[in-house]
């Protein structure tokens, strides 16, 4: 029979609302990483550390007698510190390539071929990277602060630290912005994911090389923002409280942090594009 | 009836056209990719025409609203492009001319999720996608990876995505690059079953005028990012004139005087194979005024034969005049 004689009808159906169409990008991104065993065996790594805080912190009201570090802000904060460079790690892989593959692949004029815009598009992605960054960071921070919150005896915890939970979804929404922007604005300037991590990588490591350089130069602890990771840890100190580490005022930090977004931003909004257009 | 004529014949139905292009100029730095362009696309298949760099694939990125026009508007099903690309793309289903795929997926997982950023649902686009991939072809082949598919596949399979949320016009650019005969012959049966009997209207970009003559009822020509002529191409190949092959006898100086009268007669006379011309006679002449210029040059004529002008010589007259 040939080909053309099997049946074609419109569609009839309706569509959704173009609101959420970046969710469907965000899903088989999601879908892609998650059925796979090996990263399914680096998010089990990455929450290996939070097991053993939720075990701690266990421990510390089952055996009130044995004197162990205070849970407090600090606590949750140095928990987030340290999730960090699982985040880090989620960005270069699989952040790194989720728009370096489909340069690849010139797949890019695929999708703005439908119903999306160049936003949608972007937003899609960064979900990828935030819903992973979720995993590793602001979920298990929650559920440590829950954890804590039933364990207590008595009311002072909570008292004392009720803007907890909205001080770890506000750092990790930063943070997670920041990493996701960066790492897609890496991932669009290469075909190969690959090289779009290193790149990223290049730069939170040269981020921390030329911070160095700058406060041993100028002998100003305040360019220690310069690098990517420290300008993490000063943010990190507006949201828990406690000292700032480089004595510089907060809204400079935000500056600096501001910067990073919007290059990120620049950047991926004259790399994603459907048509590439050569003069 | 000149081209210019056949373009008014096509304005006079400008008002039922799918397409709409008014003005329309992209300046890529120094180049003009279109040089305002005014032409109207009717339902059914329209065959973009123009060799290569002539501005077609700019053209159909234009309607699609992936490029700012310099100057000018376009309208697809009477909603502007500039202020409604969404839209617009909403009801299009776009086959680009480049390999394109998402990694990691098998035909069905693609075509299906395309749909789904069409705003489907999951479980309808997943129908869809079946019925599509067996509809260009690729039924038995639908669970394979993408990315192993041969070039033909590939076509079909971006065929396949375009048709998918069931646009109501769809943009083919070059389908049938890269195809073996029986692959391009099957791709063009079904480009025509779309247009004819599934009542969607094509839009095909081709520098291939057989695969245009083959599949499309009207055609819009473009050359160096301009219009060069528009209309039906019934309409157009009787305003091309007559076509005749003609074999003279006599020297070579003379013959060259001979074409040079025909130039000079509004007639376009060019060397073929065996020492034959193919003359193109413009509208309201006939074959005597080949007689006269043969004796005003010394020539005699030995064979003249009627030809049937083809979409080539009428596209080749059309980019010749300007």
């Amino acid at each position: 029979m040939p080909i053309y004689d099997l049946s074609y009808r419109a569609y009839r159906g309706t569509f959704s609302s173009h609101r959420w169409r970046w969710a469907t990008i965000a899903k088989a991104g999601l879908a892609y990483y998650l059925t796979r065993k090996l990263y399914l065996a680096f998010l089990f790594i990455g929450l290996i550390h939070p097991i053993a805080r939720g075990v701690y912190i266990w421990i510390a009201h089952s055996n009130p007698e044995v004197e162990l570090i205070k849970i407090d802000s600090e606590f949750f904060r140095g928990f987030i510190l340290v999730q960090g460079f699982f985040l880090m790690m989620a960005c270069i892989w699989p952040g790194a390539r989720l728009i370096a593959r489909d340069l690849k692949t010139n797949a890019i004029q695929l999708y703005l071929s439908k119903p999306l815009s160049r936003l949608d598009y972007v937003v899609g992605k960064l979900a990828v990277v935030a819903a992973i960054g979720g995993i590793l960071i602001t979920a298990p921070a929650l559920i440590l602060f829950l954890m804590e919150l039933g364990l207590s005896t008595t009311s002072v915890f909570i008292s004392t630290y009720w803007w907890l939970p909205l001080a770890i979804i506000g750092y990790s929404a930063v943070v997670i912005l920041a990493a996701g922007l960066t790492v897609l604005a890496a991932s669009s300037l290469s075909r190969s994911g690959a090289y779009a991590g290193l790149l990223f990588f290049g730069l939170i490591f040269f981020s921390q090389v030329a911070a160095g350089l700058l406060v041993l130069i100028t002998r100003n602890e305040a360019f220690g923002v310069v690098s990517l990771p420290d300008l993490a840890r000063q943010i990190s100190t507006m949201f828990f409280g406690g000292a700032l580490e480089f004595g510089l005022h907060p809204i400079a930090s935000f500056l600096v942090y501001a910067t990073v977004v919007a290059v990120s931003m620049c950047i991926l909004r004259r790399r994603v594009k459907a048509v590439e257009i050569v003069t | 009836m000149t081209t210019e004529t056949a373009s008014t014949a096509a304005g006079a139905t400008a008002r039922q056209a799918v397409i709409q292009v008014e003005g329309l100029s992209i300046i890529y730095g120094r180049n003009r990719a279109l040089d305002n362009v005014t032409a109207s696309f009717p339902p059914g298949a329209v065959g973009l025409l123009g060799p290569n760099g002539a501005g077609k694939s700019s053209l159909l990125k234009a309607l699609l609203g992936f490029l700012t026009p310099t100057q000018g508007t376009a309208r697809v099903l009477d909603m502007d492009v500039a202020a409604r690309p969404l839209d617009v793309r909403q009801a299009v289903g776009y086959m680009p001319e480049i390999d394109c795929h998402i990694p990691g997926m098998n035909a069905v997982a693609f075509t299906a999720y395309l749909g789904q950023l069409c705003g489907m649902p999951r479980i309808e686009a997943m129908q869809r996608a079946h019925e599509a991939l067996y509809y260009v072809g690729l039924g038995d082949e639908r669970y394979r990876n993408v990315e192993t598919y041969s070039t033909g596949m590939k076509q079909r399979i971006k065929l396949a995505q375009a048709l998918v949320h069931g646009p109501r016009i769809l943009f083919l650019d070059e389908p049938t690059n890269g195809l073996d005969p029986k692959g391009r012959v099957d791709l063009l049966q079904l480009i025509r079953d779309l247009a004819e009997r599934k009542g969607v209207n094509v839009v095909l970009s081709s520098h291939l005028l057989r695969d245009v003559e083959e599949t499309c009822n009207s055609v819009v020509m473009l050359s160096h990012g301009k219009l060069v002529g528009q209309g039906t191409i019934a309409a157009l190949k009787e305003a091309s004139g007559e076509l005749y092959e003609v074999r003279l006898k006599g020297e070579a100086a003379l013959q060259e005087e001979f074409i040079k009268l025909m130039a000079s007669q509004g007639c376009r006379a060019t060397a073929s194979s065996d020492g034959l011309l193919e003359v193109a006679l413009p509208g309201g002449r006939d074959s005597a005024v080949l007689f006269a210029a043969s004796r005003q040059a010394g020539v005699q004529i030995r064979h003249l034969v009627p030809k049937q002008p083809t979409l080539e010589d009428v596209f080749a007259r059309a980019v010749g005049e300007h």
